[in-house]
């Protein structure tokens, strides 16, 4: 069985394989919508995400990209 | 294609200023009077009131977001708002749109919208554009004020507005909605990062208000933010980090998120320097 660690996802508690990044986290709780992700209040640009990999206790935040008023 | 300006002009007392040139010292006791629970303030003054008769806003869009920060930058006393709308008011407005009436249906929201306005404030100057703005009129506009807020309804719009403001390195406001979903920013181009930093140049899945639908409380408190850090920038000119306050309906809470320049990004790519 994997390690895994524990991160915080939109507030909630979760548990990830050790090595994920935020690409793959995107891929597996948004892969069909049009997001953006900041990680410890910091909006990470699209073309890092493969590079960053989550630590214990990060908090995630993933939200979708809307054009509305 | 020709823009339509109209002025409220027959509401405008004469205690009004016609244009934020007209700079009075002190404020004279109708307008102390008018402003006197936010005079009472601290770090508010007669000095800091007239400073913000100056000032010009362009707001863009006057649907859910527009009316809000519209109805707070005017109660404040900015003193010049330029609102921009092509679109008619209808029935499906009113519960969010709370600028219009039912009298109001099937005029134009800009032009309602300053109508509306220059009753609740007659000391200020307040014009209304009935078209959508395009690429030129956007340019000509934005240069014209101190500060845009972008409270439109579509991403052609937000990405122009984006692309000018970091042309002419003006610091902008704006939010976004849709269902549960939504997001206000402040951009400064000095400091890096700009919408299609954050994912805006993507073209986004079908969506929007008449897709989705929207929270209706949701737009009126993305809508009292961007009117809170409207007067915050025209007042102090702090040259503050670009950022972008997330909801999150669950927790009922925003979260402030600082926004990363991307290096390889198309409208920005700058180095920042703040």
């Amino acid at each position: 069985m994997s390690e895994k660690i524990d991160i915080y996802l939109n507030g909630d508690r979760l548990q990830v394989a050790v090595g994920i990044d935020l690409q793959q986290l995107q891929q597996q709780f948004a892969a069909d919508q049009q997001v953006a992700i900041a990680l410890n209040t910091e909006i990470m640009p699209r073309r890092c995400w493969p590079e960053r990999v989550l630590q214990a206790r990060d908090q995630v935040l993933i939200f979708n990209l809307v054009a509305g008023g | 294609m020709a823009t339509k300006l109209t002025t409220s002009a027959k509401l405008i007392t004469s205690a009004n200023h016609s244009s934020p040139a007209a700079l009075q010292s002190p404020l004279p006791d109708q307008q102390f009077l008018y402003y006197s629970r936010q005079l009472l303030l601290p770090d508010w003054s007669e000095q800091r009131q007239l400073q913000l008769q100056q000032k010009k806003v362009l707001i863009v869009g006057m649907g859910g977001l527009g009316c809000p920060a519209a109805t707070y930058l005017a109660g404040a006393g900015v003193g010049w708002l330029l609102l921009a709308d092509g679109d008619k008011v209808e029935l499906s407005n009113l519960p969010r749109q709370t600028l219009f009436r039912v009298s109001d249906i099937g005029l134009n929201k800009a032009e309602a919208a300053a109508a509306t306005l220059q009753q609740l404030n007659p000391f200020i100057r307040i014009d209304a554009l009935s078209q959508m703005l395009d690429e030129a009129e956007l340019v000509r506009r934005i240069a014209w004020a101190d500060l845009v807020l972008d409270c439109s309804d579509n991403l052609a719009t937000k990405l122009a507005i984006n692309r000018i403001c970091q042309q002419q390195q003006r610091c902008w406001l704006g939010a976004s909605a849709s269902g549960y979903q939504g997001y206000s920013w402040l951009i400064n181009p000095a400091s890096g990062g700009c919408l299609e930093c954050l994912g805006h140049q993507q073209p986004l899945l079908p969506g929007g208000c008449l897709q989705q639908g929207v929270y209706t409380p949701l737009v009126g408190q993305l809508g009292l933010q961007l009117a809170s850090m409207a007067l915050q920038q025209l007042a102090n000119g702090r040259r503050r980090r670009s950022f972008v306050q997330i909801y999150q309906h669950h927790q009922q809470q925003f979260s402030q998120c600082q926004l990363l320049a991307d290096p390889q990004c198309k409208c920005c790519g700058v180095t920042a320097d703040v």
